[in-house]
């Protein structure tokens, strides 16, 4: 399938000075436009067709050369005088010349009969099928004169008819650009090519390769070969990851099953609701380590978030802790283990202030000597000794951020 | 649109183009329907707001054709009003007349007033072949044309409108204008009430428009100058058949063409038939005529006497005289009504007969009278009062 888009590319100030030069005259104006034309082919491989062909036919408006006078290369009826044509251009070649512009103010944007019979003339005499003709008609908005509209459009004849071909005008800023620019801005400058050429063999082979493109690609094939590695490493650590990951979730259907069955065994004696169960092992540990604690025993808290001891839980789980869990003891302080076993002792620890230091130092020390391979130094620990409550009898000095 | 008098426009247009647009404005008649001149609107400039006027120098042009109207504009240039206009023709985009075949336009003269209208008929003439050859979309519309080319009555007296065909339905109309030869240069001349205007150019005009390509939707009117309508008796009186099923041009525009001059012989026949009818009774009565219409001869007043009686007689004579009977109405000169009218009495029906002349008629008409005074007189001391 092949698509054929035509383009008018102006660069800003080319219009701009046109515009300028012209919208002040006290009467209409014409003249002929210099510029170049471009055709490109380009072929896109979508997924939906194989061979979409589009040819892009950009005509470049460059310069343009005004005509002192209407009428001044064409004669009433419309007949074009090449000489005068040669004249107007003077250093220019007539292959140069892409169209011809007219500036008409208070009209319609159409083409009329003479510009018609003139634009036809002009093409035979150029050889140029593709010339175009650049009408700006300027008008005021406003009956005040305060407000001006200048309108322009560039048409191009298909047998009789005339369309209208898309203008861009290409500005410092080329906001509708989103690509790379495949071809090079043209310029018809002399100076401009001089210095070009001049270095040119600084950047460009003798094939008009660039230097760097070579070191380029070389470096850009590195990339790839890095980034291969890469995917491969993230490819075996993805396939651990979802290996473990099955094994987890057969771990866990294998918890839920186990679950279901001992669910299964209590649902068949019981006849009361379901009630929520509790963490004996928790329980225990906690009378153990804490023995006088009923705040760190108690399992409600009111409104507030305070705990209340009057929920204590009373019931004897009848767990030893030391066998079931023997690393909550091991890692407790060996005076407090020793009160712990003995159970019942109901000795429950807090912190003293340092202004008992006096005592400290002997009772640390000992603590340290007996304890010295097992004790790790948690965070929440600071310089002040753990003695038990029951030395001053005041539980209200208990801290209320439990430490285990 | 901005429609203005010629004054209007003639008082904003640059003066070196006064003479050219004057000639378009009062005296621009172009096409088949020449009862009004050209129209002139939107005046513009080609100069900048702060040329001071009058600098206007491009404007459009409204032109009847073929029952449209063609808005083009003309374009002039005021710094440089030796060179000639150019042209945008609306939406017939796709006109493109041949210069070389506009003689105006090759010999332009700036100086001549009548180079525009002159150039603006040749370009109406361009158009009309333009429009003629869109026809050839239509093989029935075609022959049409066709036929009603081959006869010398109508060849030169057609302006045809092809319409754009539609995108949607692919329907394409077109309109015949056509100048129906009928002569009326027999008909009494026409005094206007307002006698500042000029009538214009007798002239029927008959336009057929075609709503499809195929010829079944075909609607006919005809358009009569004023004065022709008026001797007619009106835009009533006049009904053109309908367009026959199936029919075509070449018979129809005939049949009405014949339809149209027999109203006008019949017409014209009755003012003859009026005059001569007047002048009988001028002759048989003498001195018993008060007064008569000179121009139309529609009317006469007697005063006559019978036994002492004196009493008027007036005759209004119809538009269709002889085939519609004159109206007598006699009224006593001595006796009112209730009202403070004088009495009065309308008679219709008397013996009458359209075969007879003018003069068979006055006789009729005074032995009518001897008859009827008497019974009139009665009426006249019984109801009215003195």
């Amino acid at each position: 399938m092949e698509d054929s888009n035509s383009y008018i590319r102006v660069s800003g100030f080319v219009l701009g000075s046109l515009m300028f030069q012209h919208l002040n005259s006290d009467s209409d104006v014409e003249g002929l436009i210099l510029g170049e034309t471009k055709a490109e082919e380009r072929s896109n491989i979508t997924d939906s067709q194989i061979d979409n062909i589009q040819f892009e036919h950009t005509i470049n408006i460059q310069k343009h050369i005004s005509c002192r006078k209407l009428n001044s290369f064409y004669n009433r009826i419309g007949e074009v005088n090449q000489d005068e044509i040669r004249h107007i251009l003077s250093n220019y070649k007539e292959e140069n010349v892409i169209g011809w512009y007219k500036q008409r103010r208070n009209t319609d944007q159409q083409i009329t009969f003479r510009e018609q019979v003139v634009h036809e003339n002009l093409k035979r005499a150029l050889s140029n099928h593709e010339l175009i003709f650049l009408l700006l008609t300027p008008s005021e908005i406003t009956t005040s004169g305060s407000t001006h509209k200048l309108e322009y459009a560039v048409f191009r004849s298909h047998g009789s008819q005339y369309c209208s071909v898309p203008v861009l005008v290409s500005n410092l800023g080329l906001l509708e650009e989103q690509d790379y620019w495949r071809l090079s801005a043209s310029c018809s400058s002399v100076n401009y090519n001089h210095a070009v050429r001049k270095h040119r063999s600084k950047f460009f082979s003798s094939d008009g390769s660039l230097h760097e493109v070579d070191e380029i690609n070389d470096m850009n094939n590195s990339l790839q070969g890095e980034l291969k590695i890469a995917c491969k490493k993230v490819e075996e650590s993805e396939r651990l990851v979802e290996k473990l990951l099955a094994d987890v979730s057969d771990l866990r259907r294998m918890v839920n099953d186990r679950k279901q069955e001992l669910g299964e065994i209590s649902a068949d004696g019981a006849s009361t609701p379901a009630q929520p169960q509790e963490n004996v092992l928790l329980c225990e540990v906690i009378k153990t380590l804490f023995p006088g604690a009923s705040l760190l025993q108690t399992q409600a808290l009111n409104f507030q978030g305070f705990p209340l001891p009057e929920f204590c839980c009373s019931t004897d789980h009848g767990i030893d802790i030391a066998t079931t869990l023997p690393l909550i003891l091991s890692h407790t302080l060996p005076k407090a283990r020793k009160g712990r076993l003995g159970r019942g002792g109901g000795t429950s620890w807090r912190k003293r202030p340092l202004r008992e230091s006096s005592e400290v130092p002997k009772r640390r020390k000992g603590m340290l000597e007996e304890t010295e391979e097992s004790l790790s130094v948690s965070g929440s620990e600071t310089e002040e000794d753990l003695i038990p409550a029951n030395q001053n009898g005041n539980d209200l000095d208990v801290s209320n951020s439990p430490v285990f | 649109m901005n429609s203005m008098s010629p004054e209007v426009a003639l008082n904003r247009i640059s003066p070196e183009l006064r003479p050219l647009l004057c000639s378009v404005v009062r005296n621009g008649r172009v096409g088949l329907d020449s009862t009004n001149c050209l129209r002139v609107t939107d005046l513009k400039t080609g100069c900048t707001s702060l040329t001071p006027g009058p600098c206007c120098d491009r404007f459009k042009l409204h032109i009847p054709y073929a029952g449209e109207t063609l808005k083009w504009d003309i374009i002039f240039n005021a710094r440089d009003p030796e060179l000639p206009p150019d042209f945008i023709f609306g939406e017939d985009a796709e006109f493109l007349p041949e210069p070389s075949e506009l003689p105006h336009l090759v010999q332009w003269d700036a100086g001549d007033p009548e180079c525009l209208l002159q150039l603006v008929k040749e370009l109406i003439q361009q158009y009309h072949q333009y429009q003629c050859q869109r026809l050839r979309e239509s093989s029935r519309l075609l022959f049409e044309y066709d036929s009603l080319l081959e006869d010398p009555n109508y060849s030169r007296s057609m302006e045809i409108y092809a319409g754009h065909k539609n995108s949607w339905t692919g329907e394409f109309s077109a309109r015949f204008l056509l100048k129906l030869p009928v002569d009326f240069s027999n008909i009494p001349v026409y005094l206007l009430k307002d006698t500042t205007l000029d009538p214009g150019e007798d002239v029927a005009l008959l336009s057929v428009s075609f709503e499809d390509a195929e010829a079944t939707q075909v609607f006919p009117k005809l358009y009569l100058s004023p004065s022709i309508e008026h001797a007619l008796g009106g835009s009533s009186a006049l009904h053109i058949p309908a367009f026959p099923s199936g029919g075509c041009l070449i018979d129809y525009v005939p049949q009405v063409c014949q339809l149209l001059t027999n109203k006008v012989q019949y017409v014209i026949q009755g003012y003859h038939k009026r005059r001569e009818y007047i002048a009988a009774f001028l002759s048989h009565f003498g001195m018993g005529v008060v007064e008569y219409d000179a121009e139309g001869f529609t009317k006469l007043t007697l005063l006559l006497m019978w036994k002492d009686f004196c009493f008027l007689v007036h005759v209004d004579l119809p538009l269709y005289f002889p085939r519609d009977q004159p109206t007598l109405t006699f009224q006593s000169v001595y006796h009112f009504t209730n009202s403070g009218q004088l009495y009065s009495q309308v008679q219709k029906s008397y013996p009458y007969s359209p075969r007879w002349d003018g003069n068979e008629m006055a006789k009729r008409a005074k032995a009518y009278f001897k008859s009827f005074i008497p019974q009139f007189q009665e009426g006249a001391f019984a109801t009215g009062k003195l």
